[in-house]
């Protein structure tokens, strides 16, 4: 007859008695678990929880200042775009999901802008290479993670320069 | 005269129609009580969005919510699957379920004037053998569950649970014997009664007290019954998916999961009735609480206690949930047979021997 012995991960080494007998350490297991819930409860309505949930819309986690988030083109104090139209974000995309077509201002000083400036977000992984390649500091990445839309999955001109909102139009 | 049809419908048809429904009420609320426990036993916050109209009363609506979604969702039946044993198995769970809660008394016996209406479905002089007979029932319909679906996961769930539950009949069923030699009785009824006596003119005469191994032993018996963890095997989500009713859906799946938490209750009202006192306020019989302030606040208090203890075992019960893990097999075999059953019989031993030894009889 084969003997089939359980394999204990422990085999060979024996437990205390009051340790065997499971009852006590099952009560000692129950204690913490209530301690847990007690404390939990208890802090519950005031200010600082222990709970660690953060009840999302309405608590956010706080996210460090170099968090990269959705991009925003900047602007001169002038209102004009500072962006040149050079491509280099263009070129410096990982994922090529920056799309610059250049145009040039009727001023021949004044060089080039962007006439086309899109950024498939469906696309990008946020890796801030475009922010590192512009010669004219004109694209920057804000703190804003919230980008889920049902109907935009590529930024335009006019939404990256209006800082996210809706442009005016 | 009317009044004694008025009684007669209350004793033969409300309560048979009153209490399956308050017990379907309660599941929402163990759910409830399950879901949020688990949540601050874990440091998390727990099911709390659901709304009605922005009433969201701290999540008790989530476990309509998933009540509503289990309806309308699509029913499901493997093409393999025995078509008329898949669609018994659910209701071969909740029938037993809710069938032994019906001889659970939940108050003394209310005396209105000449009217005495016995707070409970079925005074049964066989209480605790007919609860026996029907609660093992319960385990066909987790092995036909099991089986019919044609699912091999769903199969081991069968056999686990009818290994598991054939293994700690036994030890249930000798734990209770200890309560009958002391009360001398299987009426539930009567063994409430006599729980409301003192012991040594201090201690309530709880079954607890009288018989701590027996209610030791009854209650893990409970729980492997109740295929709760630590001995919730057949269910087994990291090992056989769900187990027993892995391959059913919609309706048919919230019928297993309202039957689980329907034994639950009726495992808690059974322990309660044995070894907790019943409805028994300690130190207060029913004739001092008429005396106080008439019988149906007597009743309405008794009750009320009923209620208060059964719910306190509903959370123990999913107390123990979220703090042990769940057995091995060989160990949950071993508990079964090497540790209890010998306790339970030591304990038969020992409840006999006592009253000789002390000259009680």
């Amino acid at each position: 007859m084969i003997k089939i012995k359980p394999v204990s991960p422990l085999e060979g080494k024996r437990y205390p008695l009051r340790e065997r007998v499971y009852l006590i350490e099952i009560l000692k297991g129950m204690g913490l678990t209530l301690k847990h819930l007690v404390r939990n409860l208890a802090t519950y309505p005031t200010k600082n929880r222990t709970v660690v949930t953060i009840q999302y819309p309405e608590e956010k986690r706080e996210y460090s200042p170099r968090f990269r988030g959705k991009h925003r083109l900047k602007k001169n104090p002038d209102g004009s775009m500072r962006c040149v139209a050079c491509k280099l974000c263009v070129e410096n995309c990982p994922s090529h999901c920056i799309f610059v077509e250049p145009d040039a201002y009727p001023d021949p000083s004044r060089g080039n802008y962007p006439k086309r400036y899109e950024i498939d977000i469906t696309r990008c992984i946020f890796c801030g290479f475009c922010v590192e390649a512009c010669p004219k500091d004109a694209i920057e990445m804000t703190e804003v993670s919230e980008m889920g839309d049902s109907v935009r999955a590529v930024f335009d001109r006019d939404f990256l320069l209006a800082d996210g909102k809706e442009p005016a139009s | 005269m009317w009044i004694d049809y008025l009684v007669w419908t209350l004793q033969n048809l409300l309560f048979p129609l009153v209490i399956p429904v308050v017990l379907l009420t309660g599941v929402i609320l163990a759910v409830w009580v399950e879901r949020r426990g688990a949540a601050f036993i874990q440091d998390r916050v727990g099911p709390n969005r659901v709304h009605i109209f922005g009433f969201r009363n701290a999540g008790l609506m989530q476990p309509i919510a998933d009540a509503l979604k289990l309806l309308v969702k699509e029913e499901f039946m493997p093409e393999k699957a025995d078509r008329f044993l898949f669609f018994l198995a659910p209701a071969l769970s909740m029938i037993p379920a809710l069938l032994t809660f019906m001889v659970i008394p939940f108050g003394d016996v209310l005396v209105l004037g000449k009217y005495e209406i016995p707070l409970q479905v079925a005074d049964l002089n066989v209480g605790v053998l007919f609860i026996f007979a029907i609660a093992s029932l319960g385990v066909f319909g987790v092995v036909l569950g099991g089986w019919s679906p044609d699912n091999k996961y769903s199969i081991l769930g069968g056999l686990r649970s009818s290994a598991q539950m054939i293994s700690y009949e036994i030890s249930m069923g000798l734990s209770i014997i200890g309560i009958l030699i002391v009360f001398e009785s299987v009426r539930l009824n009567d063994i409430v009664q006599m729980q409301g006596d003192l012991l040594f003119g201090f201690l309530p005469r709880w079954g607890i007290v009288v018989q701590p191994v027996g209610f030791l032993l009854f209650f893990i018996a409970a729980l492997a019954e109740t295929n709760r963890i630590p001995f919730d095997l057949p269910e087994a989500e990291a090992e056989i998916v769900a187990g027993y009713h892995l391959e059913y859906s919609s309706f048919k799946f919230s019928m297993f999961f309202m039957a689980e938490y329907v034994n639950m209750m009726v495992a808690s009202g059974f322990i309660v009735s044995l070894f907790l006192g019943g409805w028994q306020i300690p130190w207060a019989p029913t004739e001092m609480l008429v005396e106080w302030k008439g019988p149906l606040v007597a009743a309405a208090l008794q009750v009320g206690m009923f209620v208060f203890k059964l719910w306190f075992l509903m959370w123990v019960f999913v107390w123990i949930r979220w703090t042990l893990p769940r057995f091995r097999y060989d160990q949950l075999m071993s508990l079964g047979w090497r540790v209890m059953l010998p306790l339970a019989l030591a304990n038969i031993f020992v409840t006999s021997i006592v009253p000789f030894v002390l000259g009680v009889y």
